[in-house]
């Protein structure tokens, strides 16, 4: 491997930075047409209901009403909202709109008008009766409930997911690796604990938004906020019934995405009253609406029953989970594979491995995409068992993983039997440095076993924990990307790209891609993304595909290119190819005689040489036939106070192997960010819903996410590995960041107060209960004893 | 927010006729009112009648409707007079460009069971004088039943006393979960819980349990503590239970004496 | 109702309700630059200038900016330049989207904290003055080291 780089592997200021910093209208609803309808949503004040009627009329009647539509007006065609690869794993069980509403917030009418305020008086005279339906609320009484939430017949899966909607069943699986049963009661020590974790709200800073408009040939093209162009397009055009051809979706700037942007919320609305009125129409959601009518994380019940020895050998592990959907199944599957699959090759030396469970409906705003989708839900109960075991056998933690966790060359039976809907693949790790995530970590963060925690003053105690992590790097044989470049008149190149910068910053390091296989500066590479008509196909921004599909697909077209250039000086010189030496800026011939240039090229190509006129041009795709995972090791410093149970993290420790850092200042950033999401879902995020399925924590004053405040020092190195598929040795950074604080967290509570939390998030009242229900007497099972004696 | 008629009165005869005679809605920061949404018929703008001050009045310090949260956390009057109290107890408000449209009069005449400042003023034992309408005690205002039109003036704080705050909040600019004040004047302790989830109120058991002691030991403290948590009603909403604030309760009053205790 | 205020130094005259979020009435006069996101005041996006103090553009009412000066992050270009040059070389900006409020709130920050005579950068004060400001992003650290970097550059 080469690693004198010149434009990858340094970090270069974001190619959008300044713009956006100053503000400049770049976003989706800052580029909306000024005379555009406002489309409004009418949603559903039941968690499910049966719409028995619908009066329009007084609405109608208002003055500036351009269009309102319901259920009846709309294509009746069930479809997902999931962007996902085609066919897609999720079921098709939505209609744009119907005459069922199963959650508060579900749509029920499109209201389009000449301004904001007509909109909503014009909802507020629409008058529906409802048949008010008992709702069902509780995932774990979901499946065989008397209530089923889609009764309708037309819906359908796209392939075998274990799609049971009679049964409120959405998705199941189960897979078996070895003999479960056996090594159980072959095991010294057996464990059966359980594990929860809550739904969470993505929080994208910029609401959902979208605009459409009929151009000149009367094809319909679509603003949107979205991750999956591609996508998008292919979904709009089911879901309404039209050509695929006949639509057109460009992404502006995105205001953060984290999954949330993974799926269509908004573009089926503004499309249909663009075809209806034949004028643009533009939707941008309230932050009420973000929260009450888009997604969110599943929430998950892990049962994990496991199996070890005294000597520190796992020896099998047994999972069943129940993923909670909500009212509509996108992404109910995939998620909940990742659950798995994304967490148990951790510690492939198992010699038994079941997973399985099913995901279910409930009345409830739906469960989607979200960074992690499904590891970070994994994670928690299997990074929390892992500590649960270590205490029962008096084993380090750090030193029980160790002697079970995966290395550079080996691999793990789990790649290969669990995909995302489908099988996975085979993969021999040939990037790990895991153990070196740990090692690093732990000195970074003080880690001494035998004093895990201490009090600091009286009532004040700190603590330690740790977990690890493993993501992925796109779905092998799913995730397709794709690049093009082009020289232009001057000498530089057009790379046009259909990945999707969600703000990561994939637009610039994939510019630095193509300027270090090109040897030319990254000023000279221009990226246009993303554009159905404009731009290559790629699946968009989501499973950490970007730096490693898209970025391979870039590194292809930008070698390509050299050649394409190089046989086109040959041609030209009447020279053989194998003749001509390009070093990013001359052209060299027989023993280094100077040719040509790439500015007198690009000049000469496209305007001078006559009958040998033509653009130089190169395009290629990648798709992975393994999806390398990066790792990582967390460690949390806390400090509980046992008279209040506040938990503030002190200290997050964060040692990541991503491969080589095409920019270690965004990689870096990416690790940042994804750790605070986990954080705040580690101690307060929580999506709350009242009795009758109103979702309460539907603003940010009533959903609070991390602010600067709320932690403390966090420090994020690289355990830089190079992983030979990926592009410069590169792999994903987008996800892994997210997974570790909830288990690290957790155990670091443990170790303080000798109380395992099943349960996130840890709220100061949870874990003052917990506090308070602690009995440290002789009659506390033993794995619940803490490490050191709980202060008082 | 949807006003159908504003009116911005440039002197307090003319926004108490407004208020106090013919009824319109008195805006003071207006931030809550934007949140909450709720449409006004006739509202009046309070913001040009000169009652953006902190200053000392007499044996008090006075405190316009008007001043806004981080006039309050940034006032050095204040500061001299109490030290670090205001910008710890409403420091964690929001952030700044919030606490910069939030006022003291809003948050009284709002009477938010959340609000940081009306735990602090009342530990304080603070008085509202109403324009044309005479001078009360905070705790007679919160003890009587809303209703009434009236336009505050302005706010007096006594310069004899030390107080300290106490809050808990799960993220650091969400609303408490409990906050606490606790004062100590030659008269005696006064105490003060709020975000119940109820507004504030005093303990006036655990007050007296301290009697004139200027700075009264642990078991003082942690028995004062006991004495609020059990005197006073707690509920439930998002953030926590009961019997959670109750038990919290005991713990920042217990704090909040002993932080006292330590500054003197 | 007719505003009359200045935005950005320059006389404008908009047309308005008056209780309508002055976030809303900036948006529509194609100030495109104030950011919205929560509408509760919780996020520090719409974060604006008027009479050189910050507020949440979405939590008060359009009529109170009338005969006030409105500054937005145009209005203060080269300062948001040179700041958002230190955000930019951290990749702290992320998706930007937060970046304009963010900015004109940290510089409001610098006012105050020189006025102040702070000498070495005072990071909890800082992310305390901030903490209103809310990046789903970066996770907050990369905002800190820019200001750190830019603190010490101008005041060190």
């Amino acid at each position: 491997m080469d690693k004198s780089y010149s434009v990858v592997h340094r970090s270069l200021a974001k190619i959008d930075a300044l713009g956006l910093i100053q503000g400049k209208p770049a976003y989706t609803d800052d580029l909306a047409p000024g005379d555009a309808l406002v489309v409004k949503l009418l949603r559903s004040p039941y968690a499910f209901a049966k719409i028995k009627s619908i009066d329009k009329s007084q609405a109608l009647a208002v003055g500036g009403v351009a269009c309102i539509l319901d259920w009846k007006d709309v294509p009746r065609i069930p479809y997902t909202r999931a962007g996902q690869g085609h066919p897609e794993p999720s079921p098709h069980d939505r209609f744009i709109l119907d005459n069922y509403v199963r959650y508060i917030g579900d749509e029920v009418a499109i209201v389009a008008a000449e301004d904001e305020a007509t909109a909503e008086k014009a909802i507020s005279l629409i008058k529906v009766e409802y048949e008010i339906l008992e709702p069902l609320l509780d995932f774990e009484k979901a499946i065989d409930n008397t209530v089923v939430v889609h009764p309708e017949s037309e819906i359908h899966d796209m392939f075998p997911i274990g799609f049971e909607p009679g049964r409120n069943i959405a998705a199941s699986y189960k897979m078996r690796i070895g003999d479960v049963e056996k090594e159980l009661s072959a095991s010294d020590v057996v464990l059966r604990r359980s594990f929860f974790t809550q739904a969470q709200a993505h929080v994208a800073m910029e609401p959902h938004a979208a605009f459409a408009s009929l151009d000149i040939h009367g094809r319909l093209v679509i603003v949107s906020s979205t991750q999956n162009p591609f996508h998008t397009r292919r979904l709009l055009a089911q879901s309404l019934g039209i050509p695929i051809r006949d639509l057109r979706v460009v992404k502006p700037r995105i205001g953060g995405g984290f999954g949330g942007k993974q799926h269509i919320h908004v573009e089926p609305f503004v499309a249909l009253v663009a075809l209806a009125t034949k004028r643009s129409a533009r939707i941008a959601l309230t932050r009420k609406e973000v929260f009450e009518s888009t997604f969110t994380r599943h929430r998950m019940r892990i049962d994990i029953e496991a199996g070890a020895n005294r000597n520190g050998v796992l020896n099998v592990m047994d999972v069943r989970v129940l993923s909670d959907t909500g009212a509509y199944g996108e992404h109910a599957l995939t998620v909940f594979m990742v659950a798995g699959s994304k967490t148990l090759p951790l510690y492939n030396k198992m010699k038994a491995v079941g997973y399985g469970g099913a995901v279910v409906y409930t009345n409830h705003l739906s469960a989607g995409a979200f960074r992690g989708y499904g590891a970070i839900q994994g994670n928690f109960a299997l990074e929390s068992m892992m500590d649960e075991i270590a205490h029962e056998i008096h084993m380090d933690p750090i030193e029980f993983r160790e002697r079970n966790m995966i290395r550079e060359g080996q691999t793990s039976e789990v790649f290969k039997i669990m995909g995302e809907g489908s099988e996975g693949v085979e993969m021999v790790i040939e990037s790990c440095k895991l153990d070196r995530c740990i090692a690093r970590g732990r000195e970074l963060i003080g880690w001494d076993s035998k004093r895990l925690s201490w009090e600091v003053s009286p009532g004040i105690v700190r603590a330690h924990g740790m977990a690890i992590a493993m993501q992925g790097s796109g779905i092998p044989l799913v995730d397709m990307g794709s690049a093009t470049l082009e020289l232009q008149d001057g000498g530089w190149f057009k790379l046009r790209v259909g990945a999707t910068d969600l703000g990561t910053g994939s637009d610039t390091i994939l510019a630095q891609i193509a300027a270090e296989a090109l040897g030319v500066g990254p000023e000279d590479i221009k990226v246009y993304a993303s554009d159905t008509d404009h731009s290559p196909f790629d699946v968009g921004a989501y499973a950490s595909s970007t730096t490693y599909v898209s970025g391979n697909a870039v590194l292809k077209t930008a070698l390509a290119m050299r050649k394409v250039l190089v046989e086109a000086v040959a041609e030209k010189y009447a020279l053989k190819p194998e003749c001509v030496e390009f070093d990013g800026k001359n052209f060299f011939g027989p023993e280094g005689a100077m040719l040509t240039n790439l500015v007198d090229l690009s000049f000469d190509t496209l305007y001078h040489d006559r009958a040998l006129m033509k653009t130089l041009s190169s395009t290629a795709s990648f798709t992975g036939g393994k999806a390398p995972p990066p790792y990582m090791a967390g460690f949390a410093e806390i400090e509980v106070d046992l008279g209040t149970g506040k938990v503030k993290l002190l200290r997050y420790v964060a040692v990541v192997d991503c491969g080589t850092t095409i920019n270690p200042n965004l990689a870096r950033i990416q690790v940042e960010g994804g750790l605070l999401q986990g954080i705040g879902m580690a101690l307060f995020e929580r999506v709350v819903f009242g009795d009758r399925g109103k979702l309460m924590t539907n603003s940010l004053s009533r959903y609070a996410i991390p602010s600067r405040e709320d932690v403390g020092e966090i420090i994020v190195e690289f355990a830089e590995s190079y992983e030979p598929s990926g592009p410069y040795g590169a792999k994903s950074v987008g996800e892994i960041g997210i997974d570790t604080p909830p288990a690290a967290i957790a155990n670091a509570i443990y170790n303080a107060i000798g109380v395992r939390l099943p349960q996130t998030p840890f709220t100061p009242d949870v874990v003052w209960k917990a506090i308070l229900e602690h009995d440290p007497g002789p009659t506390t099972p033993k794995n619940l004893r803490p490490q050191t004696q709980l202060p008082r | 927010m949807n006003i159908a008629t504003y009116r911005r009165p440039s002197n307090l005869d003319e926004a108490y006729d407004l208020v106090v005679k013919q009824g319109a809605y008195p805006l003071g920061g207006g931030a809550w009112s934007m949140s909450v949404g709720r449409p006004i018929a006739s509202a009046v703008d309070l913001c040009d009648l000169g009652l953006r001050y902190i200053r000392v009045e007499g044996k008090n310090i006075a405190v316009g409707a008007m001043a806004t949260a981080r006039d309050l956390e940034r006032s050095s009057l204040l500061a001299d007079v109490f030290g670090p109290l205001f910008p710890e107890a409403l420091g964690g408000i929001a952030g700044v460009q919030v606490r910069n449209i939030v006022t003291a009069g809003g948050s009284v005449a709002g009477r938010y069971g959340f609000s940081e400042l009306l735990v602090v003023l009342l530990a304080l034992d603070a008085s509202l004088v109403f324009y044309n309408d005479g001078t009360r005690p905070l705790s007679e205002y919160l003890g009587a039943p809303r209703g009434g039109a009236f336009l505050l003036e302005k706010i007096l704080l006594p310069l004899d006393k030390k107080a300290s705050y106490q809050g808990l909040r799960h993220a650091a600019t969400d609303f408490p979960v409990l906050s606490v004040c606790a004062c100590r004047a030659r008269a005696g302790w006064r105490i003060a819980v709020g975000a119940r989830p109820g507004v504030a109120a005093i303990c006036p058991g655990a007050g007296a349990s301290l009697g004139s002691t200027g700075s009264p030991g642990e078991q003082m403290a942690l028995e004062a503590g006991r004495i609020a948590a059990g005197e006073l009603s707690f509920g439930e909403d998002l953030r926590a239970g009961a019997e959670y604030r109750r038990s919290v309760c005991s713990v920042l009053v217990a704090r909040a004496i002993r932080r006292i205790s330590y500054d003197s | 109702m007719i505003l009359s205020c200045t935005v950005n130094k320059k006389p404008v005259r908009l047309e308005c309700e008056p209780g309508e979020a002055l976030a809303d009435v900036l948006r529509a006069a194609g100030y495109k630059e104030v950011k919205k996101a929560c509408g509760t005041g919780n996020c520090g996006l719409c974060t604006i200038l008027l009479d050189e103090v910050p507020v949440a553009s979405c939590s008060i009412f359009a009529a109170r900016a009338e005969g006030r000066a409105i500054t937005t992050i145009q209005g203060l270009k080269k300062e948001a330049e040179e700041l958002g040059a230190y955000i930019a070389a951290e990749g702290a900006e992320q998706c930007g989207y937060c970046s304009p409020g963010f900015v004109l709130t940290a510089l409001a920050m610098e006012r105050e904290f020189r006025a102040q005579g702070m000498g070495r950068f005072d990071e909890l004060a800082a992310r305390h003055y901030l903490a209103g400001n809310l990046c789903r992003c970066s996770g907050y650290q990369g905002h800190m080291r820019a200001l750190k970097k830019y603190w010490e550059a101008r005041n060190g």
